[in-house]
């Protein structure tokens, strides 16, 4: 049985013009690339933030290898890494110098061991060239790879990723892809990822979760769905236009 | 404690990723020096007449940097640590790490801290080693020294200030100007009411007076003490409380 790496029961957090998300409960086992899929504005980004503690929720409970996001943050946060929204970047610092700053809130890597991580995440978002030049020079794709990579630094259990392949051209897009598909199958890690393409994260997750209007519609595993529809894109499609009804009554 | 560290290691490479700060270092060793070349320049056009070497250049120094300067420095300093990040979000890379939120506060306040302590150094160091220079000598150095340690402690009320401010404000130019109005104001405040002199903080700088002159008196030394202490202990924690919930 595989183990529970997040756990979400009741995720409540609304802002004061009434957006937000409410009643959103799922939760993602060892080696899972969940997706979650929703529109613009759905929610995602504010459930992600909610997941990494960086806003206080309404209600509810947010549980991290156990840990209780609230009380216990520092332990269920450790191996954890994210990207939400834009990177966030000191841009006249160089790239190492943006891993190094992250780096050293894992006191438990030695000196050695920083900087040989600092060079693997490097290299495997394809910027070992650019390590020395200021991250305020970077392009909109280059800075979203650095982004990637201090996501990755601490060798995380668990990584969240908002959008990870905005900015990024084509190739760049499968680089990434195929970095997360090598994570989850080689390194056990597990992946929440949020995006509004719907092929794009069909190709990556194992499981979907449809985000519309703040509120969680279906959570549903990728074979299931394909299962039942031709794609990822026609399953979001069919879900909404039945929650529309739903709501509309027609 | 290693993620206080860590984050004060990180918070001191920011501030000092700032080629500014390192240009105020510069300046004021100029300064320092302007000041013992024109005690001397004094000293010769007045044949003599007018003779400061027993004036010590670094206590004369402390007026100007202690009131004006560094606070001003340290207020830069702690606007682009708190306000700045926020406005440009680069605070989230620090909130996505494992450390809570008051080690984080923590590793802050202390990076501006010693800037603050080093930029003192640099004045005493500076304006010293400048009269030495030039008169062999200097003056009443066990005296400076203490005085300089003294007034590290009105410098972090000063900054405590500086950071509770921050918290209310989104834009780092606002922080900036309203930590600048608010000081100023008060430093006003006490030099024109004087029965509030004596309660606004802003009057201790260089409290340093209180505890090396002539005659301790012990009753008003202990009363101010304790007047910093609550002003360091209500701008700490009410800055706290609202970086605590703060959203990014």
């Amino acid at each position: 049985m595989s183990k529970t790496i997040l756990s979400v029961k009741n995720l409540k957090k609304l802002y004061k013009n009434n957006r937000g998300v409410q009643d959103i409960t799922l939760s993602l086992d060892e080696g899972d690339v969940v997706g979650l899929l929703g529109p613009n504005g759905s929610g995602k980004t504010t459930a992600m933030k909610a997941i990494m503690g960086m806003t206080s929720v309404d209600n509810g409970e947010i549980r991290i290898f156990n840990h209780d996001i609230d009380t216990d943050f520092e332990a269920a946060i450790q191996n954890v890494g994210c990207l939400i929204e834009a990177p966030a970047l000191y841009e006249n610092m160089t790239a190492y110098q943006n891993l190094k700053l992250a780096a050293r809130f894992y006191p438990n890597m030695s000196r050695s061991e920083t900087h040989d991580r600092i060079n693997h995440v490097m290299r495997l978002v394809n910027l070992e060239k650019y390590a020395n030049d200021k991250a305020g020079r970077f392009s909109l794709g280059m800075k979203q790879r650095l982004g990637i990579a201090l996501a990755l630094l601490s060798c995380p259990k668990l990584v969240i990723l908002d959008e990870p392949t905005n900015g990024l051209d084509i190739e760049g897009v499968v680089h990434i892809r195929d970095v997360v598909t090598d994570m989850a199958k080689s390194g056990g890690a597990s992946f929440l990822i949020a995006g509004h393409v719907a092929s794009e994260l069909e190709k990556m997750c194992n499981k979907a979760a449809i985000i519309y209007d703040g509120q969680l519609m279906a959570f549903e595993s990728m074979d299931k769905i394909l299962e039942s529809h031709p794609s990822l894109e026609d399953y979001f499609l069919e879900t909404v236009a039945h929650q529309r009804r739903h709501v509309t009554g027609i | 404690m290693k993620l206080i560290t860590a984050n004060l290691k990180n918070e001191s490479a920011k501030i000092f990723a700032h080629k500014k700060y390192i240009v105020f270092m510069i300046i004021e060793v100029i300064i320092c020096i302007g000041a013992v070349c024109s005690k001397l320049l004094a000293a010769r056009l007045s044949n003599g007449m007018l003779t400061m070497s027993n004036i010590s250049t670094s206590i004369t120094m402390m007026s100007l940097f202690f009131e004006a300067v560094i606070p001003f420095i340290s207020i830069m300093a702690v606007c682009e640590l708190f306000s700045a990040e926020f406005h440009s979000k680069t605070i989230r890379s620090i909130f996505v790490r494992p450390a809570e939120r008051y080690k984080v506060y923590i590793g802050k306040i202390s990076a501006v801290l010693i800037l603050a302590v080093i930029n003192m150094a640099v004045v005493f160091i500076a304006s010293s080693a400048a009269d030495f220079a030039v008169s062999g000598k200097v003056v009443s150095f066990g005296y400076s020294l203490s005085a300089y340690i003294l007034d590290i402690i009105p410098m972090l009320v000063v900054i405590l200030m500086a950071v509770m401010l921050n918290q209310i404000v989104k834009s780092s130019t606002m922080a900036m100007f309203l930590c600048i109005i608010v000081y100023a104001g008060l430093k006003v405040m006490g030099i024109s009411f004087s029965s509030l002199s004596g309660l606004v903080f802003t009057g201790y700088m260089q409290w340093h007076k209180i505890w090396l002159g002539g005659g301790m008196p012990y009753l008003a030394a202990s009363f101010k003490a304790l007047l910093l202490l609550g002003y360091g202990l209500t701008f700490g924690a009410v800055g706290y409380y609202i970086f605590r919930f703060k959203e990014c």
